[in-house]
């Protein structure tokens, strides 16, 4: 059962345009959206959330069309605070809670004092790491099946990155609750995606779970006198120094055992990942 | 819908209570608050759509479970009972302070000024210069837009009062009914029933407008 499927979605824009875009994400599990900034991440969230229409294809949330039922069972958290900066959380509950049908004040006052959030100084008072939060209290509070998160890492200390993992890990103790975390800083998803769809230039270069990536894919390190052009072909992508070369690999692992101590093989990390592909 | 009034009675409730405290001051020095009503009724969308648009509160809005149409049209109906309410006040306000058994010349003014063609003519020109600018607050997106497009209404709005109104060194100071209805009646020989009903129509097209604007992704995206 998947939460989200997204069938030839493509959209045409001024600048920039989503090409065929099929991917799903699957119920109970997280799947992290990465892709370089500008590869249309952002725009893929708005037409799944029915902000843009597209103008192909067919998007499914929980089996259905997005609509305003749809959005009761959606927490949504995006880069950036997007409220009013002169309403303090207090007033922004009495706005929102009231929308939900299943508003859980317990749950409320439980993150508000987990987050150390005022809930009387006015919002545009808050840090970057407060506004963050806070918008994680709001998008939580109604216990949301589906969590989609737009670049929530981007702009934020070390310290809250590893906080709002580790608060990820604990919401994912419900198996029915399913995340979507968009993001350009991978390392945050090698620690808890179980699924990664990867967009490039408005495409999807590939849908896989994290366990076919650490199959599939390995950092291969060697001599630069080892690198013939034959070799280089069998290389997703490729880098080059005066030390010796390191590439992507993702085909059979014992075509290098000839080369024997001559090259260092590595599982590939996800920013490996995205720099060789993006290089390629 | 109850939750998006109460939303923008949150954003406006102090410059509301604001207006209504000079309406009250304006009222016992004797001089007609119509006149301040037009700039002040004139600054609810502004309030409104000024902090929306910088903040870009829409792209929150638009992920909670209302629907994009309800989010427009609660917001017209809003500024349209808002609008009301001061209009009300300013004429219920005026009304009391005028009716000093004493002074004969502030019983006549009071009664004279606000009578109901003034509350059909003033609510009818809001109405029009609603129904112009919010359109272009939803189809433009940038804060700056806002600021520039209430600018320029509330600009004309003043232009209006200025030449529909006699002026203070006038004998009748300020007196806002006579040479407005006049200057209107001249101007489009209808009368103000009939002037609020195209008010009216005017701000059901600009809802129309607004929707379409947003259906077709100019704004609110």
């Amino acid at each position: 059962m998947n939460t989200v499927e997204m069938k030839q979605v493509s959209k045409k824009m001024d600048d920039f345009s989503i090409n065929k875009l099929s991917f799903t994400v699957p119920k109970g599990y997280i799947t992290g959206f990465i892709g370089p900034n500008g590869s249309g991440k952002t725009s893929t969230i708005r037409m799944m959330m029915d902000v843009w229409k597209a103008d192909q294809g067919e998007i499914k949330v929980f089996g259905q069309d997005m609509d305003t039922k749809a959005k009761q069972r959606i927490g949504f958290v995006y880069d950036d605070l997007y409220m009013y900066e002169n309403f303090t959380i207090d007033k922004m509950r009495s706005f929102i809670a009231p929308l939900y049908d299943t508003w859980d004040p317990t749950l409320f006052w439980k993150y508000q004092s987990k987050f150390g959030l005022p809930t009387t100084k006015k919002l545009k008072k808050f840090s970057k790491g407060m506004k963050m939060k806070c918008s994680l209290l709001f998008a939580l509070s109604h216990n949301p099946e589906f969590i989609i998160m737009d670049e929530p890492t981007a702009g934020l200390d070390p310290v809250f990155r590893r906080e709002l993992i580790d608060l990820l890990q604990e919401l994912m103790t419900d198996e029915n609750r399913t995340i979507f975390f968009s993001t350009h800083i991978t390392t945050d998803l090698d620690q808890i995606a179980d699924y990664i769809v990867f967009i490039k230039n408005g495409g999807i270069v590939f849908q896989k779970s994290m366990e076919e990536i650490k199959e599939t894919f390995h950092i291969v390190k060697g001599k630069n006198e080892d690198l013939d052009p034959d070799i280089q072909k069998m290389f997703e992508g490729i880098r080059q120094t005066d030390q010796g070369f390191s590439g992507l690999f993702t085909g059979n692992l014992s075509l290098f055992d000839g080369f024997e101590d001559r090259v260092l093989i590595e599982k590939a990390t996800l920013e490996d990942i995205m720099y060789f592909m993006l290089k390629r | 819908m109850k939750q998006l009034l109460y939303r923008d009675f949150l954003l406006t409730r102090r410059q509301i209570a604001g207006t209504c405290l000079i309406f009250f001051i304006v009222s016992l020095g004797h001089y007609p608050v119509l006149i301040y009503y037009f700039i002040f009724a004139l600054q609810l969308p502004h309030i409104m759509f000024a902090d929306e648009n910088k903040n870009k509160v829409h792209y929150y809005l638009l992920s909670l479970p209302i629907g994009k149409m309800c989010l427009i049209v609660t917001r017209y109906l809003y500024i349209l009972i808002a609008s009301v309410c001061l209009l009300l006040f300013a004429w219920g306000i005026a009304a009391i302070t005028s009716l000093k058994p004493d002074d004969i010349f502030y019983m006549v003014y009071g009664s004279t000024i606000y009578g109901w063609q003034d509350i059909c003519l003033a609510f009818s020109v809001v109405l029009a210069a609603f129904a112009i600018s919010i359109p272009f607050m939803y189809g433009f997106r940038g804060a700056i837009i806002v600021h520039v497009i209430s600018g320029v209404m509330g600009l004309l709005t003043i232009g209006f009062i200025f030449v529909s109104t006699n002026l203070p060194d006038t004998e009748e100071n300020w007196k806002f009914n006579d040479k407005v209805m006049t200057w209107f009646r001249e101007l489009f020989p209808l009368s103000p029933v009939v002037i609020l009903l195209i008010g009216l129509s005017m701000y059901v097209i600009s809802i129309v407008i607004s929707v379409q604007l947003v259906r077709k992704n100019k704004s609110l995206d």
